[in-house]
């Protein structure tokens, strides 16, 4: 048998290459996937086509002519709406007219709406708003019209507005007056489609499967990069012509490189990654098939192995804790608690560190009980816990789990007759888990911190490390720390005194940074515990986070089958010294919310919080979140308070964006990690909210029926 | 901190900050650091090294698989071109599951393959056709998982010729089998066709078997089956 370890070698370059064979993979039929043009929207060169990209694609493109350069994320939230965001440079436009100042750096909101599909003599119709929020400087609006004929040649022609209106225009609808940028992020509604309107246009044509060839007419007449608009201002680009040509070629699936002539004048070059939560690298999951189930004994032929009397003997629950504990183990998962409630019905509480498809989890656990449990155990109670919650209880029948393992369409059958329920509160009757309890962990680790967008250099960053600590006596009381130094990096250069009109509960980050030598992030003593059949609740003491400390508290309703949840948090807290050890700054704020959660598709989730912020203002955060069974997640908030626009400063309202990335989703193979981030605009104070670790939405619905049922087909894997 | 030391001993501040991004940290469980970036790099690395060496196939001669102590089902798969050898890892009333060294699974019922379990791009289950009928048409299910997590059914329309006579050599030895294809098309341009040889002992000693579109066929032979 020994030789076969090296066959094993042999199979995983297999599995790998399959892997990479699907990402290298190039053939793209039509245009169902089409390019992207400088703005890192979908079009030709430096204008929209009413093409659109798949379902859920994501793409970032960098693009760079003229001594413009623009980076674009952007996102098929809807099969007809594209939204992105983007940070452009203008190098050397000294707009501002100030030292250090001589490079522009801007950031803009887009979004497009496709009104029409394509027909057969119809062509599709898009309507779109570029920089519709910000200051303005590259704003524009379209409406834009695509024919496709055949699988290789697409032709466009739209009529622009604003930016995309100034190059002989051919009509105006209506007065565009300069636009107030104010503070900037406001909509700047009053201009949309206003003004002067100039026709542009567009032919794509596929040479090959790979090789796309555009040329464009373009109604951007580059007025201010061209240094016709604002008197200060550099001239930083030629426009000596109004057409475009370029090639765009897919090096892969993933990766696709235009180079372009641009306006009769100007090189230029664009790269854009794209990919797609349902176009994974590895369909299903590359690793160990899980444990067999085990079969019982035929009740007919050994009688004496299905006895009950075993569920009288002393200590048996103990035993069967630590033979089931160790064959979880084995499958990743860490068992909390263990209780015999009848000689045919058990419960489990386990954790599950392993797996970020939840219905895995459950599946691995009926198939360790299955191996470990006396034959007369007929009912398998699963809950799953997180940090001490029972999130829920899932109900399977023995009988079920080894009727189906083989079965076709074994994960719907299995899931049909599946029971999904609230968890108990306390379970005393159970015994705790002594090998894992009281639970001590540590580690010690490198960590980066980003600033975005810094007027002077658009990315900052530090490199440190991270020191971090837990304690848990029991389930759900747990009391952990985390300390950190800054080794290296630019997050020192900022020196911008808070010109905040709110106190300054975030604006002084950059003294943060500065004024800390080995900084306490975090030092909690944190409760989780489950007071009634549909609450779950928290709280939190101590150094919440970086710049707050004090009292945090959580009260979460959500039924385990609702799509609905309610939450209210009420926190009280003080500023912390900018040196985060163990002082405080003279402000205290009392702040809550109370919030409504609601599915309102398996995709989409709403979020409403309603509260007090922590610069004392009041308001509300809307959060729009468009949700992947497979844990990629995409959103977009805002938040409106009391706060004026000129009081919040730049930006006018705060807002963003997150992104979620499950690892399993790179690797193949199972994992509980994900990357994620808020992206925002600006850092400001009004809207702000505290950063306190273990709030329980996220955390307890993974759990419950729609958690579960977003990956039930890995319930067998 | 920063403040203090601005000239002093910034280079080498980077240097041991790369220095421990290498490390990746540690902990307290024993696992080479949690995080999401640590976990991403480890995955690559793995896959960096399994390029190189692809030109190995089963190293044991006929004879000692044959004479090896417990039952051995050889599996290649041709859109990979590895071998490699199974061994049973447990029994479900009429499914037999075999595994690789590594742990990927591929479960039988009665020869045929009712699911894979760890290659990626698996079969979760199927619906299969008895062969015992002399030719004739057949209805085959497979179900497999895609990109968006739900399982899909891909339904076949199979044809199954007679059964001829065929000789077939499995690790050395020769058996007479008859075999059986199976052509199938899912109606919409994909097709495969399987192919089975049963021995006189009604043991599929040799198959040849689609799994999926990306995994392409299955190719076996069971070394043991009924010979113990």
């Amino acid at each position: 048998m020994y030789p076969k370890v090296r066959l094993a070698r042999h199979l995983r370059i297999a599995t790998s290459s399959a892997a990479i064979a699907l990402v290298a993979g190039t053939a793209q039929a039509d245009f169902d996937r089409p390019d992207f043009n400088f703005y890192g929207m979908t079009g030709a060169i430096d204008t929209p086509t009413a093409l659109s990209q798949p379902d859920g694609e994501i793409a970032v493109t960098v693009g760079y002519f003229g001594n413009v350069t623009r980076g674009t994320l952007a996102f098929q939230g809807l099969p007809a709406v594209q939204g992105a965001f983007r940070y452009t440079k203008y190098s050397g436009l000294n707009l501002l007219n100030e030292p250090r100042y001589e490079d522009y750096f801007d950031r803009s909101f887009d979004i497009s709406v496709r009104l029409l599909n394509e027909r057969r003599f119809v062509p599709a119709l898009k309507i779109g708003l570029q920089d519709f929020a910000g200051t303005g400087v590259s704003s524009g609006e379209y409406l834009v019209a695509t024919k496709t004929f055949g699988d290789r040649l697409a032709i466009s022609a739209g009529l622009g507005w604003g930016r995309l209106g100034s190059f002989e225009p051919i009509g105006e609808t209506g007065e565009r007056g300069p636009i107030d940028a104010g503070e900037g992020g406001d909509f700047n509604a009053d201009q949309w489609f206003r003004g002067d309107v100039a026709p542009f246009g567009s032919v794509i044509y596929r040479a090959t499967d790979d090789l796309t060839l555009m040329a464009e007419y373009s109604s951007d007449a580059y007025t201010l990069e061209t240094g016709n608009e604002r008197p200060a201002s550099s001239r930083i680009l030629e426009r000596e012509s109004s057409f475009s040509f370029g090639a765009a070629y897919h090096i892969n699936e993933a990766v696709s490189l235009g180079g372009y002539y641009l306006y009769g004048s100007e090189f230029g070059l664009r790269l854009t990654f794209s990919g797609n939560p349902y176009r994974p690298p590895v369909e299903g999951s590359v690793g160990p098939a899980p444990a067999p189930v085990a079969e019982r004994p035929s009740r007919a032929t050994s009688p004496d192995r299905w006895s009950q009397d075993w569920a009288a003997v002393p200590r048996v629950q103990s035993a069967l804790l630590t033979a089931l504990a160790d064959e979880a183990g084995e499958a990743g998962l860490t068992v909390e608690a263990f209780e015999v409630l009848g000689p045919d019905a058990v419960e489990v509480r386990f954790r599950n560190p392993s797996y970020g498809a939840t219905a895995q989890a459950v599946g691995r656990m009926a198939r360790a009980l299955t191996r470990t449990m006396p034959s007369s155990v007929e009912t398998f109670r699963i809950v799953p816990s997180v940090d001490g919650i029972p999130a829920s209880a899932v109900t399977i029948r023995r009988s079920d789990v080894e009727a189906l393992v083989a079965a076709p369409n074994a994960a719907a059958q299995l899931r049909a007759v599946t029971g999904i329920g609230n968890a108990r509160g306390p379970n005393p009757g159970a015994t705790l888990n002594s090998e894992v309890f009281p639970r001590f962990d540590w580690s010690v680790g490198p960590f980066v911190r980003r600033i975005f967008f810094d007027p002077a250099a658009p990315l900052r960053l530090g490199v440190g490390v991270r020191a971090r600590a837990s304690y848990e006596p029991r389930p759900g009381l747990v009391f952990s720390g985390s300390v950190s130094r800054i080794l290296a990096g630019n997050l020192d250069d900022t020196a911008r005194d808070s010109n905040s009109a709110l106190p300054p509960v975030r604006t002084n980050f950059p003294r943060y940074n500065e004024e800390s030598d080995i900084a306490i992030d975090r030092l909690t003593t944190a409760y989780y515990f489950k007071p009634a059949p549909e609450l779950y609740a928290r709280v939190t003491a101590g150094y919440l986070e970086r710049m707050f400390g004090g009292l945090s508290t959580e009260l979460l309703w959500k039924p385990v089958g609702s799509r609905l949840a309610l939450g209210a948090e009420l926190n009280y807290v003080a500023q912390r010294d900018f040196d985060q050890t163990f002082g405080f700054q003279d402000y205290d704020v009392a702040t809550g919310h109370v919030s409504a959660y609601y599915d309102v598709t398996d995709e989409f989730n709403v979020q409403l919080d309603v509260g007090r912020y922590l610069a004392g203002d009041v308001g509300a955060t809307l959060t729009l979140t468009r949700e992947f069974t497979n844990g990629w997640e995409v959103g977009v908030f805002a938040t409106q308070t009391d706060v004026s626009s000129e009081d919040f400063g730049e930006g006018s309202f705060d807002k963003g964006i997150n992104i979620r990335i499950p690892v399993g989703w790179f690797t193949g193979r199972p994992s509980g990690s994900a990357f994620g981030t808020t992206i925002r605009p600006i850092t400001r104070d009004g809207g702000a909210r505290l950063n306190v670790d273990g709030r329980l939405y996220d955390k307890i619905r993974d759990y419950h029926a729609e958690g579960l049922d977003a990956q039930w087909g890995r319930v067998w894997r | 901190m920063e403040m203090i030391a601005t000239n002093r001993g910034r280079a080498l501040r980077a240097a041991t900050a790369i220095a421990l991004l290498a490390l990746a940290g540690c902990s307290g469980n024993g696992s080479e650091g949690g995080s999401a970036y640590a976990e991403l790099r480890r995955a690559a690395t793995g896959f960096i090294d399994r390029r190189g060496d692809a030109t190995q196939g089963v190293t044991l001669s006929d004879a000692e698989l044959n004479a090896a102590p417990v039952d051995v089902m050889l599996l290649d798969i041709p859109e990979f071109g590895s071998e490699v050898g199974l061994v049973q890892q447990a029994v479900n009333r009429d499914v037999v599951t075999w595994v690789t060294p590594e742990g990927y699974s591929v479960s039988l019922k009665q020869g045929q393959i009712v699911g894979t379990a760890g290659f990626g791009f698996d079969l979760s289950s199927a619906d299969i056709p008895r062969l015992e009928t002399t030719g004739g048409r057949v209805v085959r299910d497979h179900y497999r998982l895609q990109g968006d997590e739900t399982i899909e059914r891909f339904r076949y329309f199979c044809e199954l010729s007679r059964p001829v006579g065929e000789q077939v050599v499995v690790t050395g030895r020769r058996f007479d089998t008859v075999r059986v294809d199976e052509a199938c098309t899912d109606g919409q341009g994909e097709t495969f066709t399987n192919r089975y040889w049963v021995d006189t002992r009604g043991v599929m000693r040799k198959s040849r078997q689609f799994v999926s579109p990306r995994l392409g066929y299955f190719e076996l032979q069971d070394v043991h089956g009924g010979l113990r």
